[in-house]
């Protein structure tokens, strides 16, 4: 059913903008209009959740840790998985957004003949969420060729990696194949895993089909449709001179693309994509396990009802001297 | 003949069986007790699919008594904390007569077969019902252990603390604990 | 006739709740041994908390304050306002399924809702349903719930069935701690009068008397006299413990149970022992008579009522430091919220310890150091004549609690201790302890009688990992550094690993210690002969005489 839902709101999207482009004629419309609400959307959208994130104080130091503390001299301690310095976090938040460093710890144990332990990786997610990431960062950069002019040479470099395996007519790009590829694994997987299905929402499956579309119709241009890329260009750097023209001979699926993008960036800071945000500012990676050596201010550390040693004296003061214990007050 | 039968098909009758196990729970649930192998991320799993393969050894050529017992402490230690009611628990021993109904459905015009067959599954009502006594064992085991608890509470401390609460004046020098809410 | 019985597969069904209807129909089944009893009224009203009255989860009518919704509501939109952590986990959890089967009660019942990413979910979806656009507009489709009687229900039901252990924390790729929502979720619940009994008749104890079990001055007294006695007997040297003893070096705070407890009890034996040996200037407080504090499981606010009481009290002995004993969540109170909660403790010096020197910078702002960091470093530095021998008859094996493991990282120092001490020490498998530890499955304030069977299927994936220790090295003793597990971790062994006994660090050093001056141990602290054999014989002997 939530398959279903977001399937069909898709479906409706790509249709829309061929109705709008093939049968009205909208082109100004999704190809100019759109983008740039969709572009102001984003940004102030993502402004405005990022403050609101950021306008919730911390009010205690709560990491979680995943190695040894630092104390004793001689205990070595654990740098990265339980930082204790400013650097520290910032080379665990490294190893986090660059390389998923906590779902790599998806390890499993076996016990063989002997009984002897064996561990092993369980890291399908951990590969397949890396792959897409990755991927979708290089297509990303790759895109900007649409806007500069002349190509700046690490963008040619970047293009040239890519297309390492030197296959085919359009040279096949690796990171196109392996988008789609994860992407289908991360959608296989909600699917065929029952604790998965059940756990999933319209909009997990929403962002992924989205992104589907986005990264199935720029393949369909690139080496089927065959786009013709200098009017695309003019279009995009248009778009970025704030003097949009939108040339006649750009195609349908171009359309396509560029709706299903701009769908993506407006529909961003109002999803869980925020993700990619939220994990900077997550309280229990971003901050060094220097608890006790450091104090933490809560900027709402507010008086409470306390109850204190002269009360207690007061209740108790009898017993006490009878058991011969110090008191304050005789 | 059964017992020929049962030894040459044995890894696909306990898998069949294993997965009218888990069956019995939740689709959410079946996946991983099935799927995770890790021994010590999946006990349930692995404790049913072990334990069940020497029970179904000890059903078709018997083996040593204690063995049996363990592979039932095994399974009833777990079903006996799970939800769920004392038929729950064990009626899964019966799912194995399905299976291997099926699988000698074609010899069953063999009286010799059939007569195999019934001992078998007499053997499967008396493994059952050894079942059920093994999950009352634990049942009254958590009974037991809530009881001890309880009566710890009351007390707040073990034999040598007893002394201590006594005091000098002979006087229990805990604060009154409030009244405990009745067991509804 | 014949419809009325059911076929074997039909009879085998376990109906976990819920149903296969998905998750968003909210449905509890208050089963006998999985819920915990509902707070007594007076123990409310003692602590000025809302909504006392009788009731019991299993009624149908939990009398619920009016308008009980805005109050929840409202809450829940101070706490994200002042919560960067309830905001951010509530919206960046992308449901990857990542923490999914790391719950020790997932592992444990199968029960989907107790997968982490759900019992959070639990909470979000009334989130989304109240405070979002898309939630307000499509409501379910947007993953939206109405927060009804039901809802709440399930809430009570879940988020007691969470120990706040931060497993899940450490497998998310966000970072996302369960931990952190049920707090939240908890502190809701609390508005309209919604607490357990475990957890609000120890908090009234602990305010009033100064620990969970309202053990009163003299009752403190008696208990650690009678410690120190006993000592005597076993080892033949009297120890000084002062207690209330104004201008000491160090304030010394354990758990409550440490004195009152068993098998904690051992442990403030070796805490005894070591103190005496190296003549430490130290005193225990009866008003500070509790390391723990359930506050935790409840409310910043009731954790900081609690806590007040170590600072207050350090500065009312005049002590230069604070040293603390074996307990979990009672250090990742002192760890990350005493500091900020009722520091600064400028009036204190930053720990030095007298025997070697060191100085434990790590703790110069809050001024407060564990047991086993102190410990650690006697050793380190030989300060101590150990006689590890002494330790075995035990096989021992090492829990990682999970506060010391995922909210400090204690890691090395309980183990550079047991090393020295103990001559038979085996670890557990790798995935199963450290920062990948399981759960007790009895922490934040469930450790109690009417849930067991919860607790048992909790403590499924740990008991696990023992008995694989226990049956191919024979270990028979479970060490570990929180009160917590000490008192529910042998019911949990007695039920999946019968043969396995739990301890305390601090007791296998007292079991290890040469006192000077000390007679011939003939039994280790618990009283168990160090040669039965020998024993039986001169038993034998008096009898003839």
């Amino acid at each position: 059913m939530t398959i279903l839902i977001s399937f069909v709101t898709i479906v409706m999207l790509i249709l829309l903008v061929m109705a709008g482009v093939g049968v009205g004629g909208w082109r100004v419309l999704f190809g100019t209009v759109i983008p740039y609400a969709a572009i102001a959307t984003f940004l102030l959208g993502f402004i405005y959740r990022v403050t609101l994130w950021a306008r919730s104080p911390v009010p205690f130091r709560i990491p979680t840790t995943c190695g040894q503390q630092k104390s004793l001299d001689w205990i070595k301690p654990s740098r990265l998985d339980n930082p204790h310095t400013g650097l520290g976090v910032v080379g665990r938040m490294a190893l986090e957004v660059l390389f998923f460093r906590s779902l790599f710890r998806n390890t499993r144990s076996e016990v063989r003949e002997g009984p002897r332990l064996v561990y092993s990786a369980d890291k399908w997610l951990w590969a397949a969420g890396l792959a897409f990431h990755w991927s979708f960062l290089i297509i990303f950069l790759r895109h900007f060729k649409y806007f500069a002019e002349p190509i700046p040479a690490w963008l040619l470099t970047i293009e040239h990696l890519d297309g390492f395996f030197q296959v085919g007519l359009p040279v096949v790009l690796a990171t196109d194949l392996i988008i789609v590829a994860a992407l289908t694994f991360l959608f296989l997987r909600r699917v065929v895993d029952p604790r998965l299905r059940y756990i999933s929402l319209v909009a997990d499956h929403f962002a992924l089909f989205l992104l589907l579309g986005v990264a199935l119709s720029g393949v369909y241009m690139r080496y089927f449709a065959k786009t013709d890329i200098t009017r695309v260009k003019e279009l995009a750097t248009g778009l970025l001179s704030f003097q949009p023209v939108v040339p006649d001979g750009i195609g349908l699926v171009f359309f396509v693309h560029l709706f299903l993008v701009s769908v993506l960036l407006a529909y961003f800071p109002f999803s869980k994509l925020m993700h990619m945000a939220g994990i900077f500012l997550s309280p229990c990676r971003n901050m060094a396990n220097n608890n006790r050596a450091r104090r933490h201010i809560n900027p709402w550390n507010y008086p409470v009802k306390v109850h204190t040693y002269e009360e207690y004296e007061d209740e108790f003061r009898d017993v006490m001297k009878a058991a011969e214990l110090p008191v304050e007050k005789d | 003949m059964l017992e020929r039968l049962l030894a040459e098909r044995r890894d696909v009758v306990l898998a069949q069986w294993l997965d009218l196990i888990l069956g019995t729970y939740p689709a959410d649930s079946f996946r991983f007790f099935k799927k995770q192998k890790d021994p010590f991320h999946n006990p349930v799993g692995h404790t049913l699919r072990q334990e069940t393969a020497v029970l179904y050894d000890a059903l078709r050529s018997g083996c040593a008594p204690e063995e049996v017992e363990t592979a039932l402490d095994g399974i009833a230690r777990i079903r006996a904390v799970q939800d769920g009611s004392a038929t729950q628990a064990v009626a899964f021993i019966f799912l194995l007569k399905n299976v291997v109904r099926e699988h000698c459905a074609e010899h069953l015009g063999d009286a010799r077969m059939r007569g195999e067959l019934f001992e078998f599954e007499s053997r499967v009502d008396g493994l059952a019902l050894s079942l059920f006594d093994h999950y009352m064992k634990f049942r009254e085991k958590i009974y037991a252990i809530r009881l001890r608890e309880t009566q710890k509470r009351s007390f707040h401390l073990t034999e040598k603390s007893a002394e201590i609460l006594r005091g000098r004046d002979g006087k229990v020098s805990l604060a009154e604990p409030p009244a405990r809410a009745a067991d509804a | 006739m014949a419809e009325a019985i059911k076929k074997p597969e039909e009879l085998g069904r376990v109906q976990f709740q819920p149903s296969r209807k998905g998750w968003m129909d909210p449905h509890v089944d208050f089963r006998r041994g999985t819920w915990n009893y509902a707070a007594v009224a007076e123990t409310l009203r003692y602590l000025d908390q809302p909504n006392p009255r009788k009731w019991s989860p299993v009624d149908d009518d939990w009398k619920l304050p009016e308008g009980w919704e805005k109050i929840i509501l409202e809450g829940l939109r101070d706490r994200l306002k002042h919560y960067r952590s309830l905001q951010i986990f509530i919206d960046t959890c992308v449901r990857c399924g990542a923490c999914a089967d790391k719950c020790h009660f997932f592992i444990g019942s199968g029960d989907p809702k107790n997968m982490p990413v759900l019992r959070a979910e639990l909470l979000r979806s009334v989130y989304r349903n109240d405070f979002t656009t898309a939630g307000k507009i499509l409501g379910k489709i947007a993953g939206g719930r109405k927060l009804t009687v039901d809802v709440l229900k399930e809430w009570f039901y879940y988020f007691y069935q969470c120990t706040e252990c931060r497993r899940c924390s450490v497998f998310c790729p966000y970072g996302i701690d369960t931990a952190e929502v049920t707090m939240m979720a908890r502190e809701l619940m609390n508005l309209v009068g919604l607490s357990i009994e475990w957890i609000n008749t120890p908090l009234s104890n602990c305010y009033r008397t100064g620990n969970h079990l309202g053990v009163q001055p003299h009752g403190f007294k008696d208990s650690i006299d009678f410690a120190v006695d006993e000592l005597e007997e076993l080892t033949g040297v009297r120890v000084d413990a002062p207690i209330n003893k104004k201008g000491t070096e160090i304030l010394f705070v354990a758990p409550s149970a440490d004195y009152f407890a068993s098998p904690h009890y051992y442990t403030l034996l070796g805490y005894l022992l070591l103190f005496h040996e190296i003549g430490l200037d130290y005193t225990w407080s009866t008003y500070a008579s509790e390391g723990g504090n359930f506050g935790l499981f409840h409310s910043a606010e009731m954790m900081k009522r609690l806590n007040s009481k170590i600072y207050m009290e350090a500065k009312r002995l005049g002590v230069k430091w604070i040293l603390g004993g074996e307990c979990g969540h009672m250090w990742r109170v002192m760890h990350q919220y005493m500091d900020t909660m009722n520091g600064p403790a400028d009036f204190l010096e930053v720990p030095r310890s007298p025997v070697t020197g060191t100085r434990f910078d790590h703790a110069a702002s809050t001024k407060m150091v564990h047991i086993t960091e102190f410990t650690a470093d006697l050793i380190h530095h030989n300060k101590l004549k150990l006689d590890p021998s002494r330790n075995d008859h035990w096989r021992v094996t090492f829990h990682d609690s999970c506060n010391p493991a995922r909210a400090m990282g204690w890691i090395e120092e309980p183990r550079h201790i047991i090393r020295a001490v103990c001559n038979h020490f085996r670890e557990m498998p790798e995935n199963t302890i450290k920062e990948q530890t399981f759960c007790c499955g009895s922490g934040s304030g469930i450790g109690t009688d009417e849930n067991m069977e919860v607790r048992l299927r909790g403590g499924l994936p740990r008991a696990n990992a023992v008995k694989f220790v226990h049956e191919n090295y024979g270990v028979n003793l479970l060490l570990c550094i929180c009160a917590i597990d000490k008192a529910t971790l042998p019911p949990l062994l007695e039920y999946w690993v019968p043969g396995v006994e739990v301890g305390g660090v601090h007791e296998m050093v007292g079991n290890a210690l040469i006192l000077k001056g000390e007679n011939e141990r003939a039994t280790d602290l618990r009283g168990q002969p160090y040669e039965p054999e020998q024993v039986e014989a001169e038993e034998t002997e008096k009898t003839h005489a």
